[in-house]
């Protein structure tokens, strides 16, 4: 991540924040930041059943220690009771797929059951593949998760596609794999050969 | 991504049947012609083992990486009498066998350009050819032909009508057996595509590069349950609204097909061709066009208003598919082949549709008499009249039709006939005879007047 032409000596910091959602937090974080002579470069938000979770990259003076941005981000608006996190950025990724693995969509479909989540994700987990979003949602005990995973390898892809029928059998759920370049296909707008492209690319 | 274009993408392989339902390999054998028949054959099976032979096994591949069905893998060739001119009757019947041999080692299903275009006239090869249709069809088993009798140009070649309506008969009584199977792979067109990916009709036809490969998309199924849920989930729906939900249940299906085109052409080294936006259906319950129409409030296939909801299906189809598509070709429309979709099938048998009824709807989709059964006693001369009538549909409105007609020997009104797999089975339907003298004459029913475009 590289430093504003404005700071000197400065690093990136990965900051979280959760807290039950009301207007004015992400107002309160990044005013912080930039109280601290910060600037935000990346940002990420959602709310869940009325509480508000953000992730935030900030480019800060290198001075400052992690501690010192958690406390004046929490003492910001005490009564937001805002809870942080905050750590130095690693540009080292510790997940680094090869060019050549795409990235799919997991979707899973069927009774909601506890210890089901941790079940789907030990075993992504021991085929090296990464999850990079997910979704779930239950309705009247029924469940539907969108995995956005990453495989290690094409190898890994290849073997979670010939082990899903038996997996779905194993935890009594619909289990089905879709390539990512499938749904950009059917969603959205652009030649085709650009959207691969764009894929492969990223991969 | 939003969730719900995932699970409605998901939604169209897992309980739609929505799949790539042919690849077909365009390619060119111009420069297989010579004065040698054998050494010809050799060339020809030698340029399609070098083009296609991975044809199978990279779609296969294809379809472990995206999950995405391809049904049927096929090779269409420049129009034989075209390249091998000049070796008589006998001559292009082993250019079948030799076609149809090449066809079965590299896997493919069919192959299709055992053909003339004999629109505003034949030369001494397409006579040939057309001779030579019932030995060739009848004594191979992937080998299909076409012979293009019309154009809005041309007008319509009566003369050609009538020889391969007696060429059709002869093929027919070869096949018996199998319920005059033969004439199923036989389509006599007006105003053919030259990029035509699916089958009977398949050529690479003029214009056409050295290969190509061009994709037909299926869905009548996702279509029919676009309808079905729009239905369920709006209580006030107009006609408007229903060619919208076509539209773009249309765009999401060929950019599938698009997707595997661009993708399988990049491994095979070829160029991607076009992809052909037609609802093919196939005899699998939740796989019928004639479905579509019944969801479209048409009770009874072949009542009143079965035209207009065919033409307002046929029309929102091509809509959304042109704008998936970087190129848009072959037939593109919705077939309605008799036997070939169950829902049709019982239509017919039931009397709900007659072949006028059905006729009157192929001047408003992409093909035309298709996969009808009609009594193996009809002479040439009333199946010639059926084939006018549709090539005039097409000649007169610019646009493509044609007959896949099977006389089935020893059959009637009213009895069944089963050709199995995607070809299904269908009623044999009446056919009104009565106008044979008018074909009788011969000729060549000038070009309409506005072929006079320039």
């Amino acid at each position: 991540m590289n430093a504003s032409p404005a700071l000197n000596h400065t690093q990136d910091f990965i900051i979280a924040v959760m807290a039950q959602d009301r207007p004015g937090i992400v107002a309160a974080v990044t005013q912080a930041v930039f109280e601290l002579g910060g600037n935000v470069t990346e940002l990420s938000q959602t709310v869940m059943r009325g509480y508000f979770t953000l992730i935030l990259c900030a480019c800060l003076p290198a001075k400052l220690s992690p501690i010192e941005i958690q406390a004046r981000i929490e003492t910001a608006e005490p009564e937001m009771a805002l809870s942080v996190c905050v750590s130095p950025y690693n540009p080292h990724p510790l997940f680094v797929p090869e060019e050549a693995a795409g990235v799919y969509f997991l979707t899973v479909q069927g009774q909601d059951r506890p210890g089901l989540i941790a079940q789907i994700t030990s075993h992504l987990a021991s085929r090296a593949i990464n999850i990079e979003d997910l979704y779930t949602k239950t309705e009247e005990e029924k469940i539907t998760m969108i995995f956005q995973i990453h495989p290690q390898s094409p190898r890994s892809a290849e073997c979670l596609t010939l082990d899903l029928e038996a997996l779905a059998c194993e935890l009594g759920i619909d289990l089905h794999l879709l390539h990512q370049d499938i749904l950009r296909a059917t969603s959205e707008v652009g030649a085709i050969r650009r959207l691969v492209r764009r894929t492969q690319g990223r991969n | 991504m939003r969730t719900e274009d995932i699970l409605a993408t998901l939604r169209m392989f897992r309980d739609e049947n929505c799949d790539v339902r042919t690849v077909t390999l365009g390619i060119s054998l111009l420069d297989c012609a010579g004065p040698n028949l054998d050494a010809s054959c050799r060339k020809a099976q030698e340029k399609i083992r070098s083009l296609a032979s991975r044809l199978v096994s990279e779609g296969r591949r294809l379809f472990h990486h995206y999950g995405i069905p391809i049904v049927n893998f096929r090779l269409a060739v420049t129009p034989v009498a075209w390249w091998a001119a000049g070796h008589g009757a006998p001559g292009l019947v082993r250019v079948a066998k030799a076609l149809d041999q090449i066809a079965k080692e590299i896997g493919i299903d069919f192959i299709g350009g055992f053909s003339a275009l004999v629109e505003k006239g034949e030369t001494c090869a397409d006579r040939e050819l057309i001779a030579a249709l019932p030995e060739a069809l009848s004594q191979t088993e992937r080998v299909c032909g076409s012979v293009n009798v019309a154009s809005s140009r041309a007008g319509i070649n009566v003369d050609a009508i009538l020889a391969v309506s007696f060429a059709l008969k002869d093929l027919a009584a070869r096949t018996a057996d199998r319920d005059g199977f033969g004439c199923a792979k036989l389509v006599v067109f007006a105003n053919v595509p030259d990029d035509n990916p699916f089958m009977a009709g398949a050529l690479h036809g003029a214009g056409e590069p050295e290969c190509a490969l061009n994709v037909g998309v299926s869905g009548p199924g996702v279509v029919k349950r676009a309808i079905e849920r729009l239905r369920a989930a709006e209580k006030r729906l107009s006609l408007g609204d229903i060619a919208e939900e076509i539209k773009c249940t249309a765009y999401r299906v060929t950019r599938i097909g698009e997707l595997i085109g661009t993708q399988l052409a990049e491994r095979l080294g070829v160029p991607f061709g076009i992809v052909d936006l037609s609802l093919a259906p196939t005899p699998a319950l939740g796989d019928s066009v004639g479905e579509i129409l019944q969801m479209l409030g048409i009770e009874q296939i072949g009542a009143a208003g079965s035209t207009a909801a065919l033409a307002l299906l046929t029309d929102a189809v091509k809509k959304g598919g042109a704008f998936a598509s970087s190129s848009v070709g072959g037939l593109s429309g919705a077939f309605i082949p008799v036997s070939e979709d169950a829902v049709l099938a019982e239509a017919a048998a039931c009397g709900s549709l007659s072949l006028e009824k059905l006729e009157a709807m192929t001047s408003v989709c992409s093909v035309g008499l298709d996969m009808v059964a009609i009594p193996g006693d009809t002479s040439a001369e009333t199946i010639a009249s059926l084939i006018a009538d549709e090539c005039a549909i097409g000649v007169i409105n610019h646009k493509t039709t044609a007959c896949r007609l099977i006389p089935v020997p020893g059959k009637r009104p009213g009895d069944r006939a089963v050709f199995g797999g995607l070809f299904g089975e269908a009623p044999v339907l009446a056919v009104r005879s009565g106008g044979e003298r008018f074909v009788r004459f011969g000729g060549r029913i000038p070009a309409p007047i506005h072929a006079l475009r320039n």
